[in-house]
């Protein structure tokens, strides 16, 4: 069952009581808000999302609460609870779907230290995944939101997972969040695409969420083999170029860029290194979007498929 | 909720019986021990058990997570340790290293898969100055500027104010004795220094075998206020165990030792509660000898019931007002151990107007 077979006033009694059980990738997710405001975005953007229905190890336990209010006057706040302890100071209630997303968002990038986490979008056609690395402000999320919405399958705006010792990338699609300009881009670039409520006054200005596309929620179990590793660079106005990047540059990088390289130590190491082998490295200079999917589309053709697994179901690793 | 129902405690006194929790029993228990900083304790003394295979796959990737970030952490003080050595060569004191930094260094069992998070080092108070004067000069820098802190830290502490390395980040407590010296209790440091022993394969030293559990005691029962005492208490019972099997005469000299240091109270409460929480086998000499310098039976019975509230992690979300309650009244008793009356009604006279008056804390991330 997914979460838009629930009526919504189901829907607005389970997230303040025990919270909304989801399958998310890999991990089994608890989200619980006591604030109403937050139904209807949940609704819209986890539509897609299946509910976990039986006995499971939750990975992550997450929930929104109002904070108690001390002075009257004050401008309310919210609370963040993970595994039911309050976690960051309280935050502006009107922030609480962003920060909503960004503690999901931590916990998929603190937690799973069984695996290695590269910071990076991943999207994959014909059975090759594309990993977009990229500091923010580089398009990396944009780039992603638009491979998405013309037919990429979408692994994640934000982390690229392996299991030490494998390549194949592990797949956690979650709404995509866009910035500013993004916002207005991506609403041009396809007037379908579902967007949720658009947030402004967060750390990074406004945002907006974009929903995942169902097909990649579906498949969110078959993992897929890394074949290019593309680092974007937007550039107002810029011709399309593409370069060739040297695999010791790519390696440091993402190992920089890495959410538990230093963590993991050697193994991480050798992942990277076995990944790093297996893919073509570029940086992708562009102006338009267009234009970038027109070069990326042209990958996908003229590359055989991978050798090996290419798509494998997987439970956990 | 009783102590022998808390999954943790379980875990703890008997880690195989993690084979026989459901799913449900599985959450539980890991919100329960990452909420008591346990997780990756545990998940050290489950290692390598030949039954570990039984266990359920997602139940596996936590902990072997959990083991990955205390390796880090460990590594991490490792490389530290060295730094500071070598930061420390050119002043002429003794270097001790004190509680988790010392535990992994001089690789104890109460080290493995413990997390540290400070390096605390313990100096003569005569060259604390060079200390830190040197470490200043390579790279550790002041975290607390405050006029107030500063001068709180020198006037009435046991350490100076914390330092953190510039580039790597670490943070490092310089110590001159084991508590506050504005407390009630006040060991001798050089009864502490002259008791020491090297760590072999270092520079540095450490607390002696009866020491080290007394400055955890000490720690724990007599300037903390207990919040995540879990661990230290386990801690505790780590070390007795340890050094009862490796040190001949241990068990003789620990209660005479702590009345000799000012700390046969905190000594009283780590037997009593280890005991209780993780079974700890202490002769019962020890056990009648030390019962001498415990409270009367009345506070007993209130320390209990304090402690059981504080330290048994919580089931459901958010703690229960008693244990909220429990805990802020261990927190009071902490401040009361540590300074007298005038200067606690100072100190948090000051820290309540700086929390009312204050710019507003740093604004969350996102």
């Amino acid at each position: 069952m997914k979460i838009k077979d629930l009526p919504a006033s189901k829907i607005a009694a389970t997230l303040p009581q025990h919270g909304l059980l989801l399958r998310s990738g890999p991990f089994a997710l608890r989200m619980g808000s006591s604030l109403p405001e937050l139904v209807e975005p949940i609704r819209l953007l986890y539509a897609d999302y299946d509910l976990v229905e039986e006995e499971e190890i939750i990975d992550f336990d997450i929930r929104i609460a109002p904070s108690p209010r001390i002075w009257p006057f004050s401008k309310p706040k919210a609370d963040f609870v993970i595994d039911g302890q309050k976690k960051f100071e309280p935050f502006d209630r009107s922030l609480a779907l962003p920060m909503l997303e960004w503690g999901i968002n931590w916990c998929s990038f603190t937690r799973p230290n069984h695996l290695f986490l590269l910071h990076s979008a991943v999207v994959e056609r014909n059975g090759s995944a594309f990993i977009l690395p990229g500091p923010p402000g580089s398009g990396k999320s944009t780039l992603c939101a638009a491979m998405v919405l013309r037919g990429w399958r979408l692994l994640s705006d934000e982390l690229a997972m392996m299991c030490l010792g494998t390549t194949d990338l592990l797949p956690n699609p979650r709404p995509i969040g866009l910035k500013e300009e993004s916002i207005g881009v991506i609403r041009h670039f396809d007037s379908n695409a579902v967007l949720g409520p658009i947030c402004p006054g967060t750390k990074k200005g406004t945002v907006a969420h974009l929903r995942p596309p169902a097909q990649s929620i579906d498949r969110a179990s078959q993992k897929a083999s890394p074949r290019w590793i593309i680092f974007p660079a937007f550039k107002a106005g810029a011709t399309p170029t593409l370069r060739s990047v040297s695999k010791g540059m790519t390696f440091l990088d993402l190992a920089e860029d890495s959410f538990n390289f230093s963590l993991l130590g050697a193994e991480a190491f050798e992942t990277l290194g076995a990944l790093i082998d297996q893919c073509d490295c570029y940086e992708l200079e562009y102006g338009h979007l267009d234009d970038a999917l027109r070069i990326l589309a042209k990958f996908d053709e003229s590359s055989p498929k991978p050798t090996g697994q290419g798509l494998v179901d997987h439970e956990t690793c | 909720m009783k102590l022998a129902e808390s999954l943790v405690i379980k875990a703890f006194r008997q880690p195989k019986i993690v084979k026989d929790f459901d799913l449900s029993d599985w959450n539980t228990f890991l919100r329960q021990a990452r909420q008591s900083k346990t997780l990756s304790r545990i998940a050290y003394l489950i290692k390598g058990s030949p039954w570990t295979a039984e266990l359920p796959c997602k139940a596996l990737d936590h902990l072997s997570a959990a083991r990955a970030e205390a390796d880090k952490h460990q590594r991490m003080i490792c490389w530290e340790a060295r730094n500071i050595a070598k930061t420390l060569a050119t002043v002429d004191t003794p270097v001790i290293l004190l509680k988790g930094a010392a535990y992994v260094i001089a690789g104890l069992p109460s080290g493995w898969g413990r997390k540290v998070n400070d390096i605390d080092i313990m100096v003569l108070k005569s060259k604390i100055d060079e200390v830190e004067n040197t470490l200043l000069g390579n790279g550790w820098e002041p975290m607390k500027h405050d006029a107030y802190d500063q001068k709180y830290f020198r006037t009435w502490m046991h350490e100076l104010p914390p330092l953190k390395h510039a580039i790597r980040k670490t943070v490092i407590d310089v110590h001159h004795t084991i508590l506050p010296e504005s407390g009630r209790l006040h060991p001798d440091p050089e009864k502490l220094f002259a008791a020491a022993r090297p760590i072999k394969g270092s520079n540095f030293y450490m607390l002696s075998p009866e020491d080290m559990v007394l400055h955890s005691a000490a720690n724990l029962f007599q300037q903390g206020d207990l919040i995540g005492g879990l661990r230290d208490l386990k801690d505790i019972d780590d070390l007795l165990r340890y050094f009862s099997e490796t040190e001949a005469g241990f068990w003789q000299r620990l209660v005479p030792r702590a009345r000799m240091l000012d700390l046969a109270r905190p000594l009283f409460y780590a037997l009593h509660f280890s005991i209780l929480f993780f079974q700890t086998a202490i002769p019962i000499e020890v056990q009648n000898a030390s019962r001498d310098d415990g409270p009367a039976r009345f506070l007993l019975i209130i320390m209990d019931f304090l402690v059981f509230k504080t330290l048994i992690p919580q089931v459901e979300s958010g703690a229960s007002l008693v244990s909220k309650t429990a805990s802020m009244l261990l927190y009071i008793r902490s401040h009361w151990l540590r300074m007298p009356p005038y200067l606690l009604a100072k100190h948090l006279g000051y820290k309540a107007f700086l929390s009312v008056f204050s710019k507003e804390k740093e604004r969350n991330q996102i």
